[in-house]
Protein backbone atom coordinates (compact mmCIF):
# COMPACT_ATOMS: atom_id res chain seq x y z
CA UNK A 1 0.00 0.00 0.00
CA UNK A 2 2.22 2.24 1.18
CA UNK A 3 5.01 1.47 -2.05
CA UNK A 4 2.81 1.96 -4.47
CA UNK A 5 1.30 5.42 -3.03
CA UNK A 6 4.73 6.86 -2.54
CA UNK A 7 5.34 5.41 -6.56
CA UNK A 8 2.24 7.32 -7.31
CA UNK A 9 3.60 10.30 -5.84
CA UNK A 10 7.13 9.99 -7.18
CA UNK A 11 5.42 9.64 -10.37
CA UNK A 12 3.40 12.82 -10.40
CA UNK A 13 6.36 14.74 -9.14
CA UNK A 14 8.33 13.48 -12.25
CA UNK A 15 5.18 14.40 -14.53
CA UNK A 16 5.14 17.95 -13.00
CA UNK A 17 8.65 18.65 -14.10
CA UNK A 18 7.98 17.28 -17.48
CA UNK A 19 4.92 19.50 -17.54
CA UNK A 20 7.25 22.65 -16.32
CA UNK A 21 10.10 21.38 -18.55
CA UNK A 22 7.70 21.36 -21.92
CA UNK A 23 6.19 25.01 -20.52
CA UNK A 24 9.74 26.71 -20.12
CA UNK A 25 10.36 25.29 -23.63
CA UNK A 26 7.00 26.81 -25.31
CA UNK A 27 7.52 29.98 -23.42
CA UNK A 28 11.49 30.37 -25.15
CA UNK A 29 9.86 29.82 -28.38
CA UNK A 30 6.76 32.10 -28.08
CA UNK A 31 9.48 34.76 -26.86
CA UNK A 32 12.29 33.99 -29.85
CA UNK A 33 9.12 34.50 -32.33
CA UNK A 34 7.18 37.19 -30.42
CA UNK A 35 10.48 38.93 -29.86
CA UNK A 36 11.88 39.52 -33.70
CA UNK A 37 11.43 42.56 -35.42
CA UNK A 38 9.46 41.44 -38.18
CA UNK A 39 10.01 42.34 -41.57
CA UNK A 40 7.16 41.17 -44.17
CA UNK A 41 7.32 43.59 -46.49
CA UNK A 42 11.12 42.03 -47.69
CA UNK A 43 9.55 38.66 -48.73
CA UNK A 44 6.59 39.71 -50.23
CA UNK A 45 7.78 40.06 -53.92
CA UNK A 46 8.69 35.94 -53.66
CA UNK A 47 5.35 35.41 -52.13
CA UNK A 48 4.03 33.74 -55.50
CA UNK A 49 7.11 31.73 -55.91
CA UNK A 50 6.74 30.38 -52.32
CA UNK A 51 3.13 29.53 -53.21
CA UNK A 52 3.71 28.00 -56.39
CA UNK A 53 6.27 25.85 -54.40
CA UNK A 54 3.52 24.58 -51.89
CA UNK A 55 1.28 23.58 -55.07
CA UNK A 56 4.28 21.86 -56.58
CA UNK A 57 4.90 19.77 -53.28
CA UNK A 58 1.08 19.33 -52.94
CA UNK A 59 1.27 17.82 -56.70
CA UNK A 60 4.91 15.84 -56.16
CA UNK A 61 3.38 14.38 -52.89
CA UNK A 62 -0.03 13.58 -54.42
CA UNK A 63 1.00 11.76 -57.32
CA UNK A 64 3.83 9.70 -55.27
CA UNK A 65 1.20 8.67 -52.75
CA UNK A 66 -0.59 7.29 -55.40
CA UNK A 67 1.82 5.39 -56.94
CA UNK A 68 3.75 4.24 -53.99
CA UNK A 69 -0.11 2.53 -52.99
CA UNK A 70 -0.12 0.66 -56.11
CA UNK A 71 3.68 -0.21 -55.79
CA UNK A 72 3.20 -0.85 -52.10
CA UNK A 73 0.45 -3.50 -52.75
CA UNK A 74 2.58 -5.12 -55.30
CA UNK A 75 5.48 -5.70 -53.16
CA UNK A 76 3.00 -6.69 -50.72
CA UNK A 77 1.75 -9.50 -53.10
CA UNK A 78 5.48 -10.40 -54.12
CA UNK A 79 6.37 -10.73 -50.24
CA UNK A 80 3.38 -12.90 -49.48
CA UNK A 81 3.94 -15.37 -52.68
CA UNK A 82 4.55 -19.17 -53.23
CA UNK A 83 7.54 -18.52 -55.05
CA UNK A 84 10.53 -18.11 -52.67
CA UNK A 85 12.51 -16.05 -55.20
CA UNK A 86 9.93 -13.51 -55.94
CA UNK A 87 9.33 -13.70 -51.70
CA UNK A 88 13.40 -13.00 -51.39
CA UNK A 89 13.65 -10.35 -54.04
CA UNK A 90 11.02 -8.41 -52.62
CA UNK A 91 12.66 -8.57 -49.31
CA UNK A 92 15.73 -7.74 -50.45
CA UNK A 93 14.10 -4.80 -52.45
CA UNK A 94 12.83 -3.25 -48.37
CA UNK A 95 15.71 -3.91 -46.40
CA UNK A 96 17.97 -1.86 -49.26
CA UNK A 97 15.68 1.06 -49.46
CA UNK A 98 14.82 0.73 -45.59
CA UNK A 99 18.60 0.72 -44.88
CA UNK A 100 19.91 3.85 -46.71
CA UNK A 101 18.62 7.56 -46.22
CA UNK A 102 16.46 9.08 -48.86
CA UNK A 103 19.03 11.49 -49.54
CA UNK A 104 21.44 8.83 -50.83
CA UNK A 105 18.92 7.31 -53.15
CA UNK A 106 17.68 10.80 -54.06
CA UNK A 107 21.25 11.26 -55.72
CA UNK A 108 21.95 7.98 -56.78
CA UNK A 109 18.74 7.69 -58.51
CA UNK A 110 19.06 11.14 -60.00
CA UNK A 111 22.83 11.35 -61.19
CA UNK A 112 23.04 7.27 -62.03
CA UNK A 113 20.51 5.36 -62.81
CA UNK A 114 18.14 8.84 -64.56
CA UNK A 115 21.22 9.29 -66.52
CA UNK A 116 22.37 5.49 -67.36
CA UNK A 117 18.76 5.20 -68.29
CA UNK A 118 18.86 8.54 -70.87
CA UNK A 119 21.87 6.90 -72.51
CA UNK A 120 20.23 3.61 -72.73
CA UNK A 121 17.44 5.04 -74.66
CA UNK A 122 19.85 7.25 -76.94
CA UNK A 123 21.43 3.88 -77.75
CA UNK A 124 18.53 1.33 -78.35
CA UNK A 125 16.44 3.96 -79.92
CA UNK A 126 18.40 6.40 -80.82
CA UNK A 127 15.73 9.14 -78.94
CA UNK A 128 17.54 12.14 -76.96
CA UNK A 129 15.36 12.18 -74.06
CA UNK A 130 16.04 14.10 -70.37
CA UNK A 131 13.84 13.12 -67.50
CA UNK A 132 12.58 15.96 -65.76
CA UNK A 133 14.10 16.16 -61.48
CA UNK A 134 10.03 16.34 -61.16
CA UNK A 135 9.42 13.03 -62.48
CA UNK A 136 12.49 11.25 -61.21
CA UNK A 137 11.86 12.62 -57.82
CA UNK A 138 8.33 11.10 -57.83
CA UNK A 139 9.78 7.89 -59.14
CA UNK A 140 12.11 7.59 -56.42
CA UNK A 141 9.93 8.98 -53.46
CA UNK A 142 7.35 6.36 -54.59
CA UNK A 143 9.71 3.66 -54.55
CA UNK A 144 11.37 5.13 -51.40
CA UNK A 145 7.36 4.70 -49.25
CA UNK A 146 6.12 2.22 -51.20
CA UNK A 147 8.74 -0.22 -49.46
CA UNK A 148 7.59 0.92 -46.04
CA UNK A 149 3.81 0.91 -47.31
CA UNK A 150 4.14 -2.70 -48.21
CA UNK A 151 5.50 -3.42 -44.67
CA UNK A 152 2.66 -1.88 -43.28
CA UNK A 153 0.07 -3.90 -45.86
CA UNK A 154 2.08 -7.27 -44.75
CA UNK A 155 1.39 -6.68 -41.55
CA UNK A 156 -2.45 -5.61 -41.77
CA UNK A 157 -2.98 -8.72 -43.86
CA UNK A 158 -1.24 -10.95 -41.81
CA UNK A 159 -2.86 -9.63 -38.69
CA UNK A 160 -6.15 -11.52 -39.60
CA UNK A 161 -6.56 -14.53 -37.84
CA UNK A 162 -6.18 -18.26 -39.29
CA UNK A 163 -9.91 -18.94 -38.31
CA UNK A 164 -11.06 -16.35 -41.16
CA UNK A 165 -9.48 -18.38 -43.53
CA UNK A 166 -10.68 -21.15 -42.35
CA UNK A 167 -14.24 -20.05 -42.59
CA UNK A 168 -13.27 -18.64 -46.24
CA UNK A 169 -12.04 -22.18 -47.47
CA UNK A 170 -15.38 -23.58 -45.26
CA UNK A 171 -17.86 -22.07 -47.93
CA UNK A 172 -15.69 -22.56 -50.60
CA UNK A 173 -14.27 -19.47 -51.20
CA UNK A 174 -11.05 -19.61 -53.51
CA UNK A 175 -7.47 -17.75 -52.06
CA UNK A 176 -8.30 -14.70 -53.79
CA UNK A 177 -11.52 -14.79 -53.18
CA UNK A 178 -10.41 -14.97 -49.57
CA UNK A 179 -8.10 -11.86 -50.13
CA UNK A 180 -10.29 -9.98 -51.96
CA UNK A 181 -13.84 -10.22 -49.53
CA UNK A 182 -12.14 -11.56 -46.08
CA UNK A 183 -8.86 -10.62 -45.87
CA UNK A 184 -8.31 -7.21 -47.40
CA UNK A 185 -10.97 -5.56 -46.04
CA UNK A 186 -10.40 -5.91 -42.77
CA UNK A 187 -6.84 -5.59 -43.21
CA UNK A 188 -7.73 -1.73 -44.77
CA UNK A 189 -8.76 -0.77 -40.97
CA UNK A 190 -6.00 -1.71 -39.30
CA UNK A 191 -3.39 -0.01 -41.40
CA UNK A 192 -5.21 3.50 -42.15
CA UNK A 193 -3.29 4.93 -39.14
CA UNK A 194 0.25 4.02 -40.15
CA UNK A 195 -0.26 4.66 -43.79
CA UNK A 196 -1.49 7.90 -42.86
CA UNK A 197 1.98 8.86 -41.14
CA UNK A 198 3.77 7.37 -43.70
CA UNK A 199 1.73 9.60 -46.28
CA UNK A 200 2.45 12.77 -43.72
CA UNK A 201 6.38 11.58 -44.11
CA UNK A 202 6.00 11.24 -47.70
CA UNK A 203 4.87 14.91 -47.86
CA UNK A 204 7.97 15.95 -45.79
CA UNK A 205 10.42 13.99 -47.35
CA UNK A 206 9.55 15.86 -50.88
CA UNK A 207 11.53 18.34 -49.34
CA UNK A 208 14.72 16.43 -49.59
CA UNK A 209 14.11 16.85 -53.75
CA UNK A 210 15.80 20.27 -54.07
CA UNK A 211 18.85 18.67 -54.42
CA UNK A 212 18.05 17.73 -57.49
CA UNK A 213 16.69 21.18 -58.35
CA UNK A 214 12.70 20.00 -58.14
CA UNK A 215 10.83 23.30 -57.43
CA UNK A 216 9.12 22.37 -54.67
CA UNK A 217 7.96 24.25 -51.45
CA UNK A 218 11.53 24.07 -49.51
CA UNK A 219 13.30 24.76 -52.34
CA UNK A 220 11.47 28.52 -53.17
CA UNK A 221 11.43 29.22 -49.62
CA UNK A 222 15.12 29.03 -49.53
CA UNK A 223 15.37 31.09 -52.39
CA UNK A 224 12.85 33.78 -51.56
CA UNK A 225 14.78 33.93 -48.10
CA UNK A 226 18.32 34.03 -49.62
CA UNK A 227 17.17 36.84 -51.98
CA UNK A 228 15.22 38.58 -49.46
CA UNK A 229 17.58 38.63 -46.71
CA UNK A 230 14.59 37.98 -44.29
CA UNK A 231 14.53 34.65 -42.52
CA UNK A 232 11.69 33.53 -40.06
CA UNK A 233 9.56 35.28 -42.33
CA UNK A 234 9.74 32.72 -44.59
CA UNK A 235 10.61 29.65 -42.28
CA UNK A 236 7.03 30.11 -40.40
CA UNK A 237 5.01 30.07 -43.70
CA UNK A 238 6.90 27.31 -44.71
CA UNK A 239 6.40 25.47 -41.36
CA UNK A 240 2.75 26.28 -41.96
CA UNK A 241 2.58 24.95 -44.98
CA UNK A 242 3.72 21.56 -44.52
CA UNK A 243 1.03 21.49 -41.01
CA UNK A 244 -1.97 22.67 -44.17
CA UNK A 245 -0.91 19.18 -45.84
CA UNK A 246 -0.08 17.14 -43.25
CA UNK A 247 -3.17 17.63 -40.42
CA UNK A 248 -5.64 17.00 -42.86
CA UNK A 249 -4.08 13.63 -43.45
CA UNK A 250 -4.31 12.64 -39.89
CA UNK A 251 -7.89 13.99 -39.66
CA UNK A 252 -9.40 12.01 -42.63
CA UNK A 253 -7.44 8.88 -41.95
CA UNK A 254 -9.16 9.26 -38.40
CA UNK A 255 -12.81 9.70 -40.10
CA UNK A 256 -11.75 6.44 -42.37
CA UNK A 257 -10.72 4.28 -39.40
CA UNK A 258 -14.82 5.90 -37.40
CA UNK A 259 -16.22 4.71 -40.63
CA UNK A 260 -14.41 0.85 -40.70
CA UNK A 261 -15.22 0.62 -37.37
CA UNK A 262 -17.20 -2.87 -36.63
CA UNK A 263 -15.28 -4.45 -33.72
CA UNK A 264 -16.61 -3.29 -30.16
CA UNK B 1 -25.92 -41.60 -45.70
CA UNK B 2 -23.28 -43.67 -46.45
CA UNK B 3 -19.73 -42.68 -45.11
CA UNK B 4 -16.44 -45.12 -45.10
CA UNK B 5 -12.77 -44.32 -44.10
CA UNK B 6 -9.94 -46.94 -44.15
CA UNK B 7 -6.90 -46.61 -42.39
CA UNK B 8 -6.95 -42.95 -41.90
CA UNK B 9 -4.29 -41.20 -40.18
CA UNK B 10 -3.44 -37.53 -39.50
CA UNK B 11 -0.16 -37.09 -38.21
CA UNK B 12 0.82 -32.89 -38.01
CA UNK B 13 4.25 -34.01 -36.82
CA UNK B 14 5.96 -37.47 -35.43
CA UNK B 15 4.55 -35.90 -31.58
CA UNK B 16 1.35 -34.79 -32.99
CA UNK B 17 -0.80 -37.60 -34.28
CA UNK B 18 -4.15 -36.57 -34.57
CA UNK B 19 -5.61 -39.63 -36.06
CA UNK B 20 -4.09 -43.26 -36.44
CA UNK B 21 -4.96 -46.15 -38.69
CA UNK B 22 -9.25 -45.23 -38.26
CA UNK B 23 -11.33 -47.49 -39.82
CA UNK B 24 -15.09 -47.40 -39.51
CA UNK B 25 -18.18 -47.78 -41.88
CA UNK B 26 -21.22 -45.25 -41.54
CA UNK B 27 -24.82 -47.78 -41.64
CA UNK B 28 -26.38 -47.27 -45.11
CA UNK B 29 -29.53 -45.01 -42.92
CA UNK B 30 -27.70 -42.83 -40.71
CA UNK B 31 -28.79 -39.51 -41.37
CA UNK B 32 -27.50 -38.06 -38.45
CA UNK B 33 -23.81 -38.84 -36.96
CA UNK B 34 -22.68 -37.76 -34.07
CA UNK B 35 -18.99 -37.97 -32.45
CA UNK B 36 -18.42 -38.20 -29.32
CA UNK B 37 -15.57 -39.08 -26.62
CA UNK B 38 -12.78 -36.72 -24.74
CA UNK B 39 -11.16 -33.86 -26.06
CA UNK B 40 -8.01 -34.20 -28.16
CA UNK B 41 -9.44 -37.46 -29.02
CA UNK B 42 -9.44 -36.57 -32.91
CA UNK B 43 -13.25 -35.45 -32.95
CA UNK B 44 -12.49 -31.92 -35.10
CA UNK B 45 -9.42 -33.80 -36.92
CA UNK B 46 -11.68 -36.36 -38.19
CA UNK B 47 -14.19 -34.00 -38.68
CA UNK B 48 -11.90 -31.84 -40.55
CA UNK B 49 -11.20 -35.08 -43.00
CA UNK B 50 -14.49 -35.84 -43.67
CA UNK B 51 -15.42 -32.24 -44.73
CA UNK B 52 -12.37 -31.97 -47.24
CA UNK B 53 -11.12 -28.86 -44.92
CA UNK B 54 -7.69 -30.84 -44.35
CA UNK B 55 -6.14 -33.70 -46.17
CA UNK B 56 -4.94 -36.73 -44.43
CA UNK B 57 -1.47 -38.29 -44.22
CA UNK B 58 -2.60 -41.63 -45.16
CA UNK B 59 -5.87 -43.57 -45.90
CA UNK B 60 -8.68 -43.00 -48.18
CA UNK B 61 -12.54 -41.30 -47.46
CA UNK B 62 -15.36 -42.64 -49.27
CA UNK B 63 -18.87 -40.45 -48.89
CA UNK B 64 -22.03 -42.39 -50.70
CA UNK B 65 -19.26 -45.02 -52.23
CA UNK B 66 -17.57 -42.32 -54.07
CA UNK B 67 -13.46 -41.10 -52.90
CA UNK B 68 -12.83 -37.54 -51.79
CA UNK B 69 -10.53 -36.56 -54.28
CA UNK B 70 -7.66 -34.81 -52.30
CA UNK B 71 -6.21 -32.13 -55.30
CA UNK B 72 -7.16 -28.75 -54.76
CA UNK B 73 -10.09 -28.03 -57.02
CA UNK B 74 -12.01 -31.04 -56.23
CA UNK B 75 -11.60 -30.49 -52.86
CA UNK B 76 -12.52 -27.37 -52.99
CA UNK B 77 -16.15 -28.04 -54.82
CA UNK B 78 -16.55 -31.01 -52.48
CA UNK B 79 -16.57 -28.31 -50.05
CA UNK B 80 -19.08 -26.23 -51.78
CA UNK B 81 -21.33 -28.56 -51.73
CA UNK B 82 -21.51 -28.88 -48.15
CA UNK B 83 -22.12 -26.74 -44.57
CA UNK B 84 -19.71 -26.00 -41.83
CA UNK B 85 -19.89 -24.48 -38.50
CA UNK B 86 -16.67 -24.31 -36.12
CA UNK B 87 -16.93 -23.84 -32.03
CA UNK B 88 -15.74 -20.31 -32.12
CA UNK B 89 -18.14 -18.08 -34.24
CA UNK B 90 -16.37 -18.00 -37.59
CA UNK B 91 -18.51 -15.19 -39.08
CA UNK B 92 -16.89 -11.95 -40.85
CA UNK B 93 -16.45 -9.17 -38.51
CA UNK B 94 -16.85 -6.54 -41.06
CA UNK B 95 -20.18 -7.92 -42.91
CA UNK B 96 -23.32 -7.83 -41.52
CA UNK B 97 -25.36 -10.91 -40.60
CA UNK B 98 -27.17 -10.73 -44.08
CA UNK B 99 -23.70 -9.92 -46.02
CA UNK B 100 -22.31 -13.68 -44.00
CA UNK B 101 -24.73 -15.26 -45.88
CA UNK B 102 -25.00 -13.63 -49.32
CA UNK B 103 -21.22 -13.52 -49.52
CA UNK B 104 -21.22 -17.45 -50.56
CA UNK B 105 -24.31 -17.54 -52.07
CA UNK B 106 -23.50 -14.77 -54.61
CA UNK B 107 -19.64 -15.09 -55.34
CA UNK B 108 -19.61 -19.05 -54.64
CA UNK B 109 -22.91 -20.54 -55.66
CA UNK B 110 -23.39 -17.72 -58.36
CA UNK B 111 -26.78 -16.25 -57.20
CA UNK B 112 -28.37 -13.15 -58.41
CA UNK B 113 -27.97 -10.96 -55.60
CA UNK B 114 -31.90 -10.87 -55.31
CA UNK B 115 -32.12 -14.55 -55.72
CA UNK B 116 -29.30 -14.33 -52.69
CA UNK B 117 -30.86 -11.95 -50.85
CA UNK B 118 -34.59 -13.58 -50.70
CA UNK B 119 -33.01 -17.23 -49.85
CA UNK B 120 -30.51 -15.23 -47.20
CA UNK B 121 -33.46 -13.67 -45.45
CA UNK B 122 -35.58 -16.82 -45.60
CA UNK B 123 -32.72 -18.27 -43.79
CA UNK B 124 -32.30 -15.58 -40.86
CA UNK B 125 -36.26 -15.69 -40.45
CA UNK B 126 -35.93 -19.84 -40.11
CA UNK B 127 -32.90 -19.39 -37.49
CA UNK B 128 -34.88 -16.86 -35.37
CA UNK B 129 -32.84 -13.98 -36.65
CA UNK B 130 -35.37 -11.78 -38.49
CA UNK B 131 -34.80 -8.54 -36.72
CA UNK B 132 -31.07 -9.01 -36.69
CA UNK B 133 -29.98 -9.21 -40.24
CA UNK B 134 -28.56 -5.81 -40.21
CA UNK B 135 -26.20 -6.05 -37.47
CA UNK B 136 -22.53 -7.14 -37.31
CA UNK B 137 -21.47 -10.19 -35.78
CA UNK B 138 -19.98 -8.26 -32.61
CA UNK B 139 -23.58 -6.73 -32.14
CA UNK B 140 -24.85 -9.74 -31.67
CA UNK B 141 -24.62 -12.25 -28.56
CA UNK B 142 -23.00 -15.90 -28.81
CA UNK B 143 -26.26 -17.97 -29.26
CA UNK B 144 -27.27 -15.35 -32.40
CA UNK B 145 -24.01 -15.79 -33.97
CA UNK B 146 -24.00 -19.49 -34.36
CA UNK B 147 -27.21 -19.19 -35.72
CA UNK B 148 -26.22 -17.24 -38.00
CA UNK B 149 -23.27 -19.38 -38.66
CA UNK B 150 -26.29 -22.22 -39.25
CA UNK B 151 -28.08 -19.85 -41.95
CA UNK B 152 -25.42 -19.44 -43.78
CA UNK B 153 -24.34 -23.54 -43.26
CA UNK B 154 -27.72 -23.97 -44.77
CA UNK B 155 -28.39 -21.31 -47.18
CA UNK B 156 -26.71 -23.26 -50.00
CA UNK B 157 -28.87 -26.86 -49.38
CA UNK B 158 -25.97 -28.51 -48.52
CA UNK B 159 -26.05 -32.18 -49.18
CA UNK B 160 -23.91 -32.63 -45.40
CA UNK B 161 -23.82 -30.28 -42.62
CA UNK B 162 -20.99 -30.43 -40.83
CA UNK B 163 -21.08 -29.09 -36.66
CA UNK B 164 -17.71 -29.46 -35.21
CA UNK B 165 -18.74 -28.44 -31.04
CA UNK B 166 -21.60 -25.53 -31.97
CA UNK B 167 -22.31 -25.16 -28.53
CA UNK B 168 -19.24 -25.19 -26.63
CA UNK B 169 -18.33 -22.38 -26.24
CA UNK B 170 -21.59 -20.56 -24.94
CA UNK B 171 -23.26 -20.83 -21.81
CA UNK B 172 -26.19 -22.97 -21.03
CA UNK B 173 -28.99 -21.02 -22.20
CA UNK B 174 -27.51 -20.20 -25.68
CA UNK B 175 -26.84 -23.42 -25.82
CA UNK B 176 -30.35 -24.53 -25.42
CA UNK B 177 -31.38 -21.90 -28.60
CA UNK B 178 -28.84 -23.29 -30.39
CA UNK B 179 -29.04 -26.97 -29.98
CA UNK B 180 -33.18 -26.42 -30.85
CA UNK B 181 -31.96 -25.20 -33.80
CA UNK B 182 -30.30 -27.95 -34.83
CA UNK B 183 -32.71 -30.51 -33.48
CA UNK B 184 -35.20 -28.94 -35.97
CA UNK B 185 -32.46 -29.42 -38.71
CA UNK B 186 -32.07 -33.03 -37.71
CA UNK B 187 -36.09 -33.37 -37.79
CA UNK B 188 -36.40 -31.61 -41.21
CA UNK B 189 -33.86 -34.81 -42.77
CA UNK B 190 -30.71 -32.72 -43.13
CA UNK B 191 -27.77 -35.42 -43.09
CA UNK B 192 -25.51 -34.06 -40.66
CA UNK B 193 -22.41 -35.08 -38.93
CA UNK B 194 -21.54 -33.28 -35.26
CA UNK B 195 -19.29 -33.25 -32.23
CA UNK B 196 -20.56 -32.35 -29.18
CA UNK B 197 -20.04 -33.23 -25.45
CA UNK B 198 -24.41 -32.98 -24.88
CA UNK B 199 -24.77 -36.23 -24.04
CA UNK B 200 -28.31 -35.87 -23.38
CA UNK B 201 -28.11 -34.18 -26.84
CA UNK B 202 -26.43 -36.80 -28.50
CA UNK B 203 -28.42 -39.64 -27.64
CA UNK B 204 -31.55 -37.78 -28.26
CA UNK B 205 -30.46 -36.90 -31.86
CA UNK B 206 -27.83 -39.22 -33.54
CA UNK B 207 -28.85 -41.99 -35.37
CA UNK B 208 -25.35 -43.64 -34.87
CA UNK B 209 -22.55 -42.36 -32.64
CA UNK B 210 -19.27 -42.53 -32.83
CA UNK B 211 -16.73 -42.41 -29.69
CA UNK B 212 -13.37 -41.39 -30.26
CA UNK B 213 -10.37 -41.45 -27.67
CA UNK B 214 -6.43 -41.56 -28.53
CA UNK B 215 -6.62 -40.86 -32.64
CA UNK B 216 -8.55 -43.90 -32.66
CA UNK B 217 -12.17 -45.39 -32.96
CA UNK B 218 -13.24 -47.43 -30.17
CA UNK B 219 -16.90 -47.58 -31.00
CA UNK B 220 -19.64 -46.97 -33.76
CA UNK B 221 -22.87 -47.93 -32.38
CA UNK B 222 -26.67 -46.74 -32.21
CA UNK B 223 -26.71 -44.08 -29.34
CA UNK B 224 -28.99 -47.21 -27.80
CA UNK B 225 -25.72 -49.57 -27.45
CA UNK B 226 -23.24 -46.50 -26.81
CA UNK B 227 -25.04 -45.57 -23.61
CA UNK B 228 -26.29 -47.99 -22.20
CA UNK B 229 -24.25 -51.07 -23.11
CA UNK B 230 -20.81 -49.73 -24.11
CA UNK B 231 -18.77 -52.21 -25.39
CA UNK B 232 -15.18 -50.79 -24.37
CA UNK B 233 -14.65 -50.17 -20.84
CA UNK B 234 -12.68 -46.61 -21.95
CA UNK B 235 -16.28 -45.46 -23.29
CA UNK B 236 -17.91 -46.64 -19.97
CA UNK B 237 -15.65 -45.11 -17.56
CA UNK B 238 -16.12 -41.49 -20.12
CA UNK B 239 -19.75 -41.91 -20.05
CA UNK B 240 -19.71 -42.58 -16.30
CA UNK B 241 -17.63 -39.22 -15.36
CA UNK B 242 -19.34 -37.16 -18.30
CA UNK B 243 -22.95 -37.95 -16.99
CA UNK B 244 -21.97 -37.95 -13.05
CA UNK B 245 -22.78 -34.28 -13.16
Amino acid sequence: MNGSSSTSSKFAFVSWIVGFSILGFLYFLFWTLASHDYNWKAIQPYQSNMLKGWGMTLLISAIAAGISILLGAILTAAQLASVKMTRLLARGYIELIRGTPLITQIVIGYYVFSVALEEKILILFSVRVEFAPFWVGIVILSAFSAAYLSEIFRGGIESIGKTQWESGRAIGLSDFQIYRFVVIPQAIRRVLPASAGLFADLVKNSSLLYIIAVHEFFMQTRGAVANSYASIEGYIPLAIGYLIITLPISLISRKLEARFKYEH
Amino acid sequence: MNIEVRDLSKIYAPSSVALQDVNFATAADTQVLVFIGPSGGGKSTLLRLLGGLESPTTGEIFHDHTQLDQRTAPLRSFRQKNGFLFQQFNLFPHLTALENILLPLVEVHGQTSANAEKTALAGLDRFGLADHSEKRPGELSGGQQQRVGLARAMAHEPELLILDEPTSALDPEMKAEVLEVIEELCESGQRIIFSTHEMGFAKAAADEVLFLAEGTVLATATPKEIFENPSDPRIATFLERVMKW
